[in-house]
């Protein structure tokens, strides 16, 4: 048995589609089987609210009198791109504020976000038909054209949980780490988050309509680092470890601070918050079966960050159902262990999405091309 | 000859070193003052410790050396924390780092704070992404 897109859209219009939240579905499974599920839930929500530090914005200001190339541009004191058309600019989540550590271009997408000003300082070299030199102004959502999200990586589908072998704290991007295995950090919403729901993007590709930032977004592209060849769980499918990515585009306008906050990590510099929510409709048994799956049967490896090379050594293969319980054995010690990513908001955002749906002002989409684009993943040999 | 000053640290102390006697080695070669305030240390375990370290700055310093080199982290001590809920995501970045687990995700995956279990060690406020951890003292 099938049930397709349209199917499932209209069911929405008529009020009758069955939409549950990832978590819902997780605890239906435990009583009912996969082909149960297929025949009683339509859809299922997904949510994650991470740090994604491949994220930024374009903006188009609009037009200065005399006319000016935004060449050499900062917001706020953060360095911005120019290398565009004039008044083209993007505006990247990780890049620094001059002079300052815990400022950057995650807290300006941010503060837009919010209504405010931000100072824009440009030079240019003048030509004839921009014979601007340099230009001094404040901008906010209202009087630029555009502003809009274009992440070339959000939405990892799995990544490796952290801990640090060495005598020294280490200040990463996935947290304080304590010294001799004092605790594990990891990043992701496990069973809430979208690409464990789609381990094969059979209904997630270019095209998909998404929850972005509180508002309506799409998947614009395969993301950056895809990687189609990890290795996977036999029985689940899944990646064992950072599998695929998506490339993310949405309306700055339409964003709420709720959903987007910037982050700044002690030690490595400013990231992005960032809300996500993909709706997986459940067009045969496959689809539900993946829907379903727990945090149990999510694996990761927690890898020690206290060895600094790109090959990291494996500590441990564990799944979510121990993560998230608050502690992890590493070789017979009860370690701590912590999410970084919000489960409290990832949740919430699946209940956006749902409600979204069932008020009918959420439709599914087909994608318009299949992913993995290119499906490599490459890396570079020690220098 | 200085005057004698009073330092209150947190002694994060791995497994290997909970086993050898540190306070008392700092007590008779480094010529400072250990004063226990609160301390949780098992055999084979990591432990902690939150003490007063008394002595000339000059011998306190070489204490802290002398920790260091067997491998115990020192962080400063505050007085108080607060947590600022607007700001708060409900991350859990604080909570790993919560030895004493005053911080902790409730069933829900909302931060909940045990003032009467926090040992001020600070470490959270340095964990947390969103500056949502403000230390007083």
């Amino acid at each position: 048995m099938k049930r397709s897109i349209e199917e499932i859209n209209e069911k929405i219009r008529k009020g009758k589609a069955v939409v549950l939240r990832a978590d819902e579905i997780v605890e239906m499974r435990k009583k009912e089987k996969v082909k149960e599920i297929f025949k009683k839930v339509d859809i299922v929500t997904t949510g994650t609210f991470g740090m994604m530090c491949s994220s930024g914005a374009f903006i188009n200001t609009g037009h200065f009198n005399p006319p000016t190339k935004l060449q050499e541009v900062t917001l706020n004191d953060v360095k911005a791109y120019g290398g565009v058309a004039a008044v083209d600019i993007y505006i990247g989540a990780t890049e620094k504020a001059n002079g300052r550590e815990d400022y950057g271009g995650a807290h300006v997408i941010e503060a837009l976000v919010k209504g405010e000003k931000i100072k824009l300082k440009a030079k240019a070299y003048p030509t004839d038909c921009y014979p601007g030199k340099e230009i001094e102004v404040y901008i906010s959502l209202k009087n630029i054209n555009q502003a809009f999200l274009f992440n070339p990586r959000n939405c990892y589908q799995n990544y490796n949980a952290a801990t640090n072998s060495s005598k020294e704290v280490l200040y990463t991007y996935m947290g304080v780490l304590l010294p001799n295995f004092g605790n594990v950090m990891f990043s992701t919403s496990g069973e809430l988050s979208p690409l464990h729901k789609d381990p094969f993007f059979r209904t997630i590709g270019i095209g998909t309509k998404i929850f972005i930032g509180g508002t309506e977004g799409y998947v614009a592209w395969e993301g950056t680092q895809f990687n189609w060849y990890a290795e996977r769980d036999k029985f689940t499918n899944l990646p064992i470890g950072p599998g695929g990515t998506l490339a993310l585009i949405g309306n700055l306008k339409e964003m709420k601070s709720e959903f987007l906050k910037a982050a700044y990590i002690k030690g490595y510099g400013i990231s992005l918050f960032l809300g996500i929510g993909i709706p997986i409709p459940l067009i045969d048994e496959e689809m539900a079966f993946y829907a379903s799956i727990s945090n149990e049967m999510i694996k990761t490896k927690i890898l020690d960050y206290g060895v600094k090379r790109l090959d990291r050594p494996v500590v441990k293969i564990t799944n979510y159902k121990e993560l998230f319980s608050g502690w992890v054995e590493i070789n017979g010690k009860k370690v701590k262990s912590a999410p970084r990513t919000s489960i409290y908001k990832s949740i919430e955002i699946a209940e956006i999405l749902k409600s979204w749906i069932k008020n009918k002002k959420f439709y599914l989409t087909n994608y318009v091309k299949k992913l993995p684009i290119e499906g490599g993943f490459k890396k570079w040999e020690e220098i | 000859m200085g005057r004698n000053i009073k330092e209150r640290v947190f002694l994060l102390f791995p497994k290997k070193v909970v086993n050898y006697p540190i306070t008392a080695m700092l007590i008779k070669e480094k010529n400072v003052f250990v004063n226990i305030l609160k301390a949780e240390i098992m055999p084979n375990e990591d432990g902690y410790m939150i003490v007063d370290i008394e002595g000339k700055e000059k011998d306190i310093e070489e204490a802290k050396k002398f920790l260091k080199e067997k491998g115990v982290s020192i962080f400063p001590i505050s007085q108080k924390i607060i947590i600022n809920d607007k700001e708060c995501i409900n991350c859990g970045s604080c909570v790993g780092v919560c030895i004493p687990g005053a911080l902790f995700l409730n069933k829900m995956f909302k931060l909940e704070f045990k003032p009467e279990k926090c040992i001020l060690c600070s470490m959270c406020k340095d964990a947390c992404p969103v500056g949502a951890i403000e230390i007083i003292g």
